[in-house]
């Protein structure tokens, strides 16, 4: 009964709401209306942050009617775009979980309102995760400068900073790492004159030295085990070139790469032969949800650079055995890219154990770059392999983590302007078909406009990151613990 | 007789003022005009609310918002100079009306002009900003507001820890001024031990220092960046290069490296450019300095400095390599103050409308859109906008940009500069630098191969400079009069050829200097190549 009450309750003060928009319009178009970003027949989790927009081109007003099956309704007005009141959207999203709501956009245009056709926006009662970290960097290479880690709830706009390098002089901070989106447990790379790996583990912080005799480099491509005792790396000797013609710009390239696995507890490095090869090129590696695979990404090595358009990456495993560290003696190929001509990176297992995501492209490892990058899903049950051609542009998509319920998947796209990278959501229902992805909402859209920061290797959090700036500090400036390996 | 003695004391100090602002302007108006021209291409100041925003996020937000504002004005010609006097007379106004609190007139205003010629000294520094003079400003009028309370010493101490508060939120380092002042005027009150409150103010960048992720150094200091300075005359004719480069002024930028003939690599940088785009690269050429093949194209690495990275994206530009001026655009915005740089945003802006990338251009259009100097500039650009000279600029551009992709190293000049020649072999500006790269870094052979590949096939004889290095790869190889006679040489230089060549058998330095210091030979024969990283 009380539910009952509290939904008339939600539903009238819902309905009572408004910024007197006129929603009378002077003509009515039959066309969907052009806004950005584009929020048009896509599917949201009912914790999100309001879905604010803006026409393209000019207008003179908009207003906006969002209405749910049982005619609840918000009706705002703004000048140069929308901005939803956020108590009414999370009530109103909240009564209309599982079913869709619909988007009336009124413009004004030539001092006339022009009502468009509306378009539906489906609400899943899928829940999200409480937010995502990703980093903001310039799209520049070889040199860098100004970078930073920052978290944002996902249900507000609320960004929060992790660290910047500007409290580390100097210093490039990468590759954050969070054990199935728990952030208790972390993994981040400091590099420049300061720097190691941090590690952040149920709230005691270190410092790693990575570089052991028989590793070709520190610590690279990071994942967590998912029982928290160990992290697997890859180690690569990289090396940045460039394109001739614009559309490609840069391509980084490994010259050599291996993969390791790390046991927290023993501050030992694994390692295991057949994922340590000369005559292949192993990253980007994963484990599986039970923790009993790695997954990870091989190509047959190369001259490099100059056979970079020849290097093909397939989705390997390979047997681990958590309990004693140790490996299978077999690599199994699970997709065998390089025969259709194509190349994997980003390997990510669902953590309901159901699907491998991966990035799709012509060659080689660095999919950010490359315009034809597209998400492929795996089904591990029936080895099939599809396009999630929803969530897919015609620009880049690559780097890509699921929600902890499987049903929400982040991923960086370039598909605004095709050069600065920005994080677009899509859900993927039970029997594996993602929606079409919507770009993570901003109080105000033109945010991105004015953003000259790609965002970076977005990754779900459960909750907030809480890394003290001033130990990482500390830390940095210490002698790191250097990594042991196991004989 | 008091109140006479006092007007004319004020009217001695106003004049005194005024002409230390006019001494003040006229200093930046013609000594030192493009520094503040470049510090305002230094920054992008937006009128869109989530930019304005971003002021919170560090210390001192006010003075850096009202800083930046004022620096906007440095794109006028003499902008820069009026808005620094303007500024340095309120810091003189308000210090005085502050200190004046504290000493009798004539120290008072001592003081305060020793500090605003200290502050006018610092703001030749290139990379001060503007906002720490404004900090400097808004800690002289808090410590006026302070001193002018008429509260009794309790309330007035915490009236004015509360002012210093605000100080260090609003004006940064500026708060450390007022605490001076305040502490100044407690102890002229006779100090009672209450006083020592004000020190509680020191505890805010400890506190503050993890919200806004600066080392403990910036959070005591911002926004000043720099406690003295002195100006660079060497500093401000490179800048007259590149601001007058950026104008399109080319004969501008001869004039100016020939007239203050500099051994510098970036002054090199620009007398080549300027030649390139005169026409006249290889006829100028060893008329300057050149340290290496590095006045050609900047060298891109950790070791470069700030302003070798911002112009190096000029040569790929003009060249015709897009991906490589991008790369170097990127670098000079993310290295600016604050990764904001209108002139990289402008350039970003061009290099995407040439690659015809019309939604990367648009943003850029956009952001300079929501700018006070630069709307016009991105409304013209606009394709709806756009002018017929402009367009044929774009297709102009564009006939020079390669659609052959191959992959090269950053440092690799030859096979970018190769590539454009192979996809357009009318490009003379990359067939010059290319043949000039290969000759200041003495690859003969190298320059051959190039010279054979993409200038011989035009048919047309070599000008002085390519005929001297093709003369040293005939004598080498002995070459036959048949092969003399395909590269249409020019006679005289033959026998020029022939008569250092006997100099230098003679090892008759002196002469060889005198009579052919300009020549390709001399440059062969006795140049050191330096490894510039600007």
């Amino acid at each position: 009964m009380l539910k009952y009450i509290y939904i008339f309750l939600t539903g009238l003060a819902i309905a009572f709401y408004s910024c007197s928009p006129n929603t009378n319009s002077d003509s009515v178009k039959d066309e969907l209306p052009e806004i950005f970003p584009d929020y048009k027949n896509v599917t949201i989790p009912y914790n999100i942050a309001p879905l604010n927009f803006k026409m393209q081109g000019n207008v003179d007003g908009i207003a906006l009617r969002i209405e749910n099956k049982s005619g609840n309704y918000i009706a705002v007005k703004g000048t140069d775009h929308i901005s939803i009141p956020a108590k009414n959207w999370s009530n109103l999203l909240e009564l209309s979980k599982g079913s869709e709501i619909s988007f009336t956009v009124f413009a004004k245009e030539n001092d006339k309102w022009v009502e468009y056709k509306p378009f539906p926006v489906s609400v899943s009662a899928d829940p999200i995760d409480y937010g995502i970290a990703y980093r903001l960097i310039a799209p520049g290479y070889e040199l860098y400068s100004k970078m930073g880690i920052y978290q944002r709830e996902l249900a507000s706009y609320n960004q929060e900073t992790i660290i910047e390098n500007t409290l580390l002089t100097g210093s490039c901070i990468n590759c954050h790492s969070f054990r199935l989106t728990d952030p208790d447990d972390m993994s981040l790379h400091i590099r420049g004159q300061k720097g190691g790996t941090i590690l952040a583990t149920d709230g005691d912080v270190k410092i790693l030295n990575t570089k052991t005799p028989k590793t070709i480099s520190n610590f690279v491509y990071p994942f967590w085990h998912p029982s928290g005792d160990y992290l697997t790396y890859s180690v690569n000797n990289i090396q940045q070139v460039f394109h001739e013609t614009k559309d490609k710009r840069v391509e980084v390239i490994d010259s050599e790469s291996d993969l390791i696995v790390y046991d927290v507890n023993k501050n030992e490095t694994l390692y295991c032969d057949k994922i340590m090869t000369k005559d292949h090129f192993e990253t980007f590696p994963s484990f599986s949800p039970d923790g009993k695979k790695l997954y990870f990404c091989a190509a047959e090595a190369k001259q490099m650079p100059m056979q970079y358009q020849d290097v093909r990456y397939n989705l390997c495993s390979i047997d681990f055995d958590p309990a004693t560290g140790t490996f299978g003696n077999e690599v199994d190929t699970l997709f065998n890219a390089a025969a259709i001509e194509k190349s994997i990176t980003f390997p990510r297992p669902s953590p309901d154990g159901k699907y491998i995501m991966f990035t799709l492209v012509d060659y080689g490892n660095f999919s950010i770059w490359h315009k034809e990058a597209d998400l492929y899903l795996l089904d591990l049950e029936s080895g099939d392999v599809q396009p999630l051609e929803a969530a897919n542009s015609d620009d880049t998509e690559s780097y890509h983590s699921w929600s902890s319920n499987s049903r929400w998947f982040v991923f960086s796209s370039r598909r605004i302007n095709g050069l600065y990278t920005r994080p677009y959501i899509s859900h993927l229902d039970e029997n594996g078909q993602a929606s079409k992805a919507f770009l993570l909402p901003q109080k105000n859209p033109e945010y991105y406009e004015e953003l000259l920061f790609s965002y970076n290797i977005p990754e779900f959090i459960n909750k907030e990151v809480e890394l003290n700036v001033r130990t990482v500090e500390h830390l940095a400036n210490t002698e790191g613990t250097n990594v042991a390996q196991r004989e | 007789m008091v109140n006479r003695g006092m007007i004319k004391s004020r009217k001695i100090g106003i004049a005194v003022a005024l002409l230390w602002g006019i001494i003040c302007f006229l200093f930046f108006q013609f000594f030192y005009p493009y520094h503040l021209f470049h510090r305002e291409q230094m920054q992008l100041f937006l009128f869109e609310p989530g930019y304005l925003f971003s002021y919170f996020n560090k210390p001192a937000w006010l003075a850096s918002l009202l800083g930046d504002f004022l620096t906007q004005f440095f794109y006028y010609i003499g902008g820069g100079a009026v808005t620094i006097t303007l500024t340095l007379l309120v810091l003189i106004a308000t210090g005085f009306w502050s200190l004046k609190k504290l000493f009798s007139g004539l120290p008072a205003f001592t003081i305060i002009l020793l500090i605003a010629s200290w502050e006018a000294l610092r703001n030749t520094g290139v990379v001060y900003p503007l906002s720490a003079t404004v900090a400097l400003i808004g800690g002289f009028a808090i410590a006026g507001i302070g001193l002018s309370l008429k509260l009794k010493q309790t309330p007035r101490v915490f009236v004015n820890l509360l002012l210093l508060l605000i100080g260090y939120w609003i004006f940064g380092y500026g708060a450390w001024v007022a605490l001076l002042l305040l502490l100044t005027g407690e102890f002229k009150n006779h100090f009672k031990i209450i006083s020592v409150v004000y020190f509680a103010v020191l505890i805010l960048p400890f506190l503050l220092r993890p919200h806004y992720l600066v080392p403990l150094r910036d959070a005591f200091q911002y926004p000043m960046n720099l406690f003295w300075n002195t100006p660079d005359l060497h500093e401000e004719e490179i800048f007259a290069m590149s601001i007058e480069s950026d104008r399109g002024n080319w004969d501008e930028v001869l004039k100016t490296a020939r007239k203050y003939d500099q051994n510098d690599q970036n002054a090199t940088y620009y007398y080549n450019l300027a030649s390139s785009h005169l026409n006249q690269l290889p006829e100028n050429l060893l008329d300057y300095y050149q340290p290496g093949e590095y006045g050609l194209f900047l060298k891109l690495s950790y070791r470069s400095s700030f302003l070798s990275i911002l112009f190096s994206n000029q040569a790929w530009f003009w060249v015709g390599d897009l991906t490589m001026s991008e790369h170097s655009t990127v670098l000079g915005q993310i290295f600016s103050y604050n990764q904001r740089s209108s002139r990289m945003v402008k350039r970003m802006a061009e290099i995407n409308l040439i690659a015809g990338e019309e939604k990367a251009a648009d943003k850029y259009l956009t952001m300079l859109e929501h700018t006070l100097c630069y709307r016009k500039w991105a409304q013209n650009r606009r394709p709806e906008n756009q002018s017929e000279a402009f367009k044929k600029w774009i297709i102009r551009k564009r006939l020079n940009c390669s659609s052959v992709d191959t992959l090269r190293a950053n440092n690799d000049v030859v096979a970018s500069l190769r590539n454009l020649l192979d996809h357009n072999p009318t490009n003379k500006a990359a067939r010059d630098y290319l043949l000039c790269f290969q000759l200041l870094s003495k690859n003969i052979d190298g320059f051959v191969a190039d010279y054979n590949a993409y200038a011989k096939p035009l048919g047309t004889a070599p000008c002085e400079l390519y005929t001297q290095a093709l003369l040293i790869s005939l004598a080498r190889n002995n070459a036959g009069p048949k092969e003399y006679l395909a590269y249409k040489l020019d006679k005289s230089l033959v026998d020029d050829f022939w008569k250092y060549t006997e100099l230098y058998k003679k090892r008759d330095s002196k002469s060889l200097g005198e009579e052919f210091k300009s020549s390709y030979w001399f440059y062969y024969h006795f140049a050191t190549i330096k490894v510039g990283e600007g």
